[in-house]
């Protein structure tokens, strides 16, 4: 029985890691000149250095740094320190009435409703103009698209603030929070010291994991980048992109070297991360022992609230933006309003885009559904297991810039003869769905209340029985909030989509995203909207579904994810 | 009909008969064409959609566009492909394509062909040798690809804004000076922003022969003096300094709409009167064109080597010669680019159909475009945008 188990854990492990290996093997050989049929001689240095000596190198690097940092420093402070607003002063339910729609927006949706709000001709400018600013014209400002990254930086952080607060929020309820409180009340410390002193380090210690996997994405991502990131010279995910689809074969190699970079710039920023947290801690540790019970310190936390208060307003703001250009006809500078509304792009969406709405639909059910047996599976049979140890090789996907191997993936399925595209874009989601499936759902299932699975056993069900009708049942609530949270994360994907698919799935945000580099807002907007909708309808039904099914059980209504 | 069946005769075994075509038409039957085409203009799109609804209705052929953001996509799933080893399954169909692509593609083996000149409707084009037709940024075509519509370089300006456009490539110095910051154009690695670099190119080089063949160091050197000159004065003045550039023309025509930059530039003379049409630009936006004339070419169609659907594609570029197609493309409501066909070969209906079009005040007469200036040899495309990006790249 346990060596069946086992057999079936390492099953599932080997779905995940030998693709992302050998991905990123032919990848590595390939940024030293060794590709399938095309390669040229033995190993050689060259693609390294046509990516070394590309202009623009430098400013590449840069702004991929800077945005990868800044975004993931600024949200994660913000997203430690709201915690503290949240847990005082508001519900839950009031909170994420506002962070929910940020949440489930993928980046591209809200990469292009930002850079419509800051662009100089954009809905802020236009606010202010020309009544107060006198602008008849934009003015001309460098806003979004900037050099180094900034404007970037900001979107990301608009959309990694409500992950890494509700992830914070979860670490939260593992932390003896009001006893903490209570006694450095007594103590004589002031609450928001408290805060900022003794329960901070505890909750950055259990999201260390999320916090990469946010710096990670911000040094790598494509989607945001292609809107609001620099253009002369792009970040070097966007140069390696444009490589990999440049018409020259030989492309195929510095492409390579770019995409590896990204990977070694990822790790050696974890690294970086680490110590800089290591003498911040030390550092902290000192000032917490020296400081006074209250201190000028305090000081951020209206600081922080403010800057909340102004990023989940861009993250709402550039939301309406999408959806109030869908119904535009025209819409000029510096009118606030649309001059005349239309619906026009609405209904030639819905005769052009019911394919792509149920495309997308598809992959995502499919890849949730499947990630999800996987997850019930991997965390049923591993239950006291030496196996749980090697959980953390779910979460490698998102550790790895997906740049550095899904071109190897790609090549693999097409060597393989595995042409289906459908089939190889819903395998290669499933690879970055299910560590948010696991992440979602891992808590609750192993924090379920143990005696009623004894008393199930005592009263002689099987195992499956009991995952049947006592597991499931109590974590519906838990398990349908998983199974939305992995549709969402399975639409806002456009690499994966973009690589195994081969270009020829259009899924709405491969379509949003291409758009956005056309001259329409009108129907980038709708579609941006779009991609919105699934995951909105799929929380909306995770909610209502436990209600409806435990509408005479009172206290099966509690659940959490 | 007794005299085409003898001239076909008489062109021998190269120019198959019509039984042949009646075979490809048979076997075109039920396949799906993944057509991949650039996939940032939803006129475009539309288009391609309409196109599958007839060809489907017609000849049972379907037509899936595959919406690039890049067209050298296409290019590079084609060479991953052939070094896989897959050699008649290929995923990509049908691809739309000029220039550098082509000529990638051609050299590397890559295409399918000749086999325009098999295409019934083929009948209607100017296929002579030097014809516009005929020769692909100087890459001989040779029947490997299928003209389907007409570009040629154009600005676009907003008439309320603006009343002095420049007369010349030489004279936008002049005016980015007086209209600081209201000038930029694509950044060169697109397709369009080295267009803008060949137009100036073309006008300012001291041997303009030199221009159509293959570059040597030399010639680059001598000719492009001029325009890195021209491009020294310019860059100051333009849009955030010259220090960044939109993505693509679709970008700039929408700076445009929103006021931050005062002329666009297109390949399709039509695309301002579209844009109207659409509320994509303001009523009174224009096309203008420099007074010495500007770069035109025509788009293709390609098939590559291991097409799945290559039956079926070549009935979708039959469709696309045929003249109600083209007269349908014309329609500044439908698409409003200009016709690949030779005019002359319209028989009087046929060329009814292309007089009956409506018309706007922001659709240029083919008077008003000025003549057509040859595009240079593709190798001169590579080393400007590679030039470009080492001196103005920091």
């Amino acid at each position: 029985m346990n060596i069946k188990k086992n057999i079936i854990g390492i099953f599932i492990i080997a779905l995940i890691v030998p693709p992302i290996l050998a991905g990123l093997w032919i990848g590595i050989c390939a940024s030293f000149g060794k590709f399938g049929s095309i390669s040229h001689g033995p190993v050689s240095l060259e693609p390294w250095g046509v990516l070394l000596t590309e202009p623009g190198f430098i400013s590449s690097l840069s702004a991929t740094l800077i945005s990868g940092f800044l975004s993931t420093f600024f949200a994660l402070s913000l997203a430690l320190i709201g915690c503290y607003w949240f847990q005082t002063t508001y519900s839950e339910r009031k909170f994420s009435r506002f962070l929910s729609p940020i949440l489930a927006a993928p980046h591209s949706a809200i990469a292009i409703g930002f850079a419509f709000l800051i662009t100089p001709s954009g809905w802020f400018m236009r606010a202010f103009s020309p009544w107060l600013t006198g602008f008849e014209s934009p003015p001309q400002i460098i806003t979004s698209n900037d050099k180094f990254g900034i404007a970037l930086a900001l979107g990301l952080a608009i959309k990694e603030l409500p992950f890494l607060f509700f992830i914070a929020i979860t670490a939260l309820r593992q932390i003896p929070l009001s006893s903490q409180l209570k006694t450095a009340a007594a103590l004589g410390h002031s609450p928001k010291m408290t805060w900022f002193k003794i329960i901070v380090p505890q909750i950055y210690r259990r999201i260390k994991l999320p916090i990469f996997i946010v710096l990670v994405f911000g040094i790598s991502n494509v989607d945001m980048a292609i809107i609001l990131g620099p253009t002369h010279p792009p970040t070097l995910a966007i140069m390696a992109l444009n490589w990999f689809h440049s018409p020259q074969l030989e492309d195929i190699f510095p492409g390579s070297a770019a995409a590896i970079s990204i990977l070694i710039i990822a790790i050696l920023s974890i690294m970086v991360w680490e110590i800089f947290v290591k003498y911040i801690g030390k550092a902290f540790t000192a000032w917490v022992v020296l400081s006074k019970r209250s201190s000028s310190m305090e000081h951020l936390f209206p600081i922080a609230k403010s800057l909340i208060l102004l990023i989940v307003f861009c993250g709402i703001t550039a939301l309406l933006s999408l959806i109030l250009w869908s119904f535009a006809w025209r819409w000029s500078f510096p009118n606030i309003f649309p001059e005349n509304f239309s619906i026009a792009n609405w209904q030639r969406a819905i005769s052009n885009a019911s394919s792509i709405i149920y495309t997308s639909t598809f992959i995502a059910i499919s890849s949730a559904t499947i990630s999800l047996a996987l997850v019930i599976t991997w965390l049923e049979i591993t239950r006291g297991k030496r196996l749980q140890k090697f959980e953390w090789v779910f979460y490698f996907p998102l550790l790895i810039p997906q740049i550095a191997f899904l071109f190897g993936i790609d090549i693999m399925l097409t060597h393989l003869g595995a042409r289906n595209a459908l089939f190889n874009v819903i395998l290669v989601h499933c690879l970055f769905v299910l560590p948010y499936t696991l992440i979602t759902l891992e808590h609750s299932w192993r924090n379920i209340d143990q005696r009623l699975i004894k008393t199930a056993t005592a009263l002689g069900l099987s195992p499956l029985r009991t995952l049947w009708r006592v597991r499931i049942p109590i974590l519906l609530r838990p398990i349908l909030i998983a199974f939305a949270i992995s549709i969402s994360v399975s639409i806002a994907q456009y690499l994966p989509t973009l690589f195994a698919g081969g270009g020829r799935v259009s899924t709405l945000t491969t379509e949003a995203i291409t758009l956005a580099s056309g001259s329409d807002r009108r129907v980038a907007g709708l579609y941006a909207l779009l991609q919105i909708m699934i995951p909105l309808i799929a929380f909306t039904l995770a909610s209502l579904i436990p209600l409806w099914v435990f509408q005479n059980r009172k206290d099966m209504h509690g659940g959490r994810a | 009909m007794k005299f085409s069946i003898l001239a076909i005769l008489a062109m021998g075994a190269s120019v198959p008969a019509f039984a042949d075509w009646a075979e490809t038409v048979e076997a075109a039957k039920g396949q799906t064409v993944y057509w991949n085409a650039w996939g940032g203009d939803q006129r475009t799109n539309d288009f391609i959609a309409w196109v599958s609804d007839q060809t489907e209705e017609l000849y049972d052929v379907k037509i899936e566009q595959v919406k690039l953001t890049d067209t050298a996509e296409a290019v590079s799933r084609v060479i991953s492909e052939k070094s896989a080893g897959n050699l008649d399954e290929g995923t990509v169909d049908m691809i739309w394509i000029n220039g550098a692509n082509f000529l990638a593609m051609k050299e590397q083996d890559l295409l399918t062909g000749p086999f325009v000149e098999e295409l019934p409707n083929a009948k209607y084009l100017d296929l002579s040798p030097t014809s516009a037709a005929s020769i692909d940024f100087t890459t001989p075509v040779e029947g490997y690809e299928s003209p389907w519509r007409l570009a040629k370089f154009v600005f676009a300006y907003d008439s309320a804004r603006v009343s002095d456009v420049p007369a010349s490539m030489a004279e936008f110095v002049q005016w980015a000076e007086a209209h600081k910051g209201r000038l930029t154009h694509p950044t060169p690695t697109d397709f369009m922003g080295a267009t803008f670099l060949k137009q100036a190119l073309v006008e300012l080089a001291p041997n303009k022969d030199a221009l159509q063949t293959m570059i040597t160091p030399e010639s680059f050197t001598e000719n492009t003096a001029p325009l890195w000159e021209w491009y020294d004065a310019l860059r100051p003045n333009l849009w955030r300094e010259g220090q960044a550039f939109p993505d693509n023309q679709s970008v700039q025509q929408q700076m445009l709409n929103d006021g931050e930059i005062d002329i666009a530039l297109s390949f399709d003379p039509a695309s301002t009167a579209s844009a109207i049409e659409q509320g994509l630009l303001p009523d009174t936006a224009r096309v203008f064109v420099p007074e010495n004339g500007s770069i035109g070419n025509i788009s293709f169609v390609a098939i590559p080597f291991n097409a799945a659907n290559s039956e079926g594609a070549q009935v979708v570029a039959n469709f696309l010669l045929d003249p109600a197609t083209q007269a349908h493309m014309q329609n500044i409501e439908v698409l409003g680019s200009y016709s690949v066909l030779d005019p002359t070969k319209l028989n009087q209906e046929e060329a009814e159909m292309f007089d009956a079009l409506p018309t706007s005040p922001a659709l240029p007469s083919v008077s008003d475009l000025g003549p057509t200036l040859l595009e240079p040899h593709s190798s001169w495309m590579t080393r400007l945008t590679e030039e470009w990006a080492k001196r103005y790249t920091n």
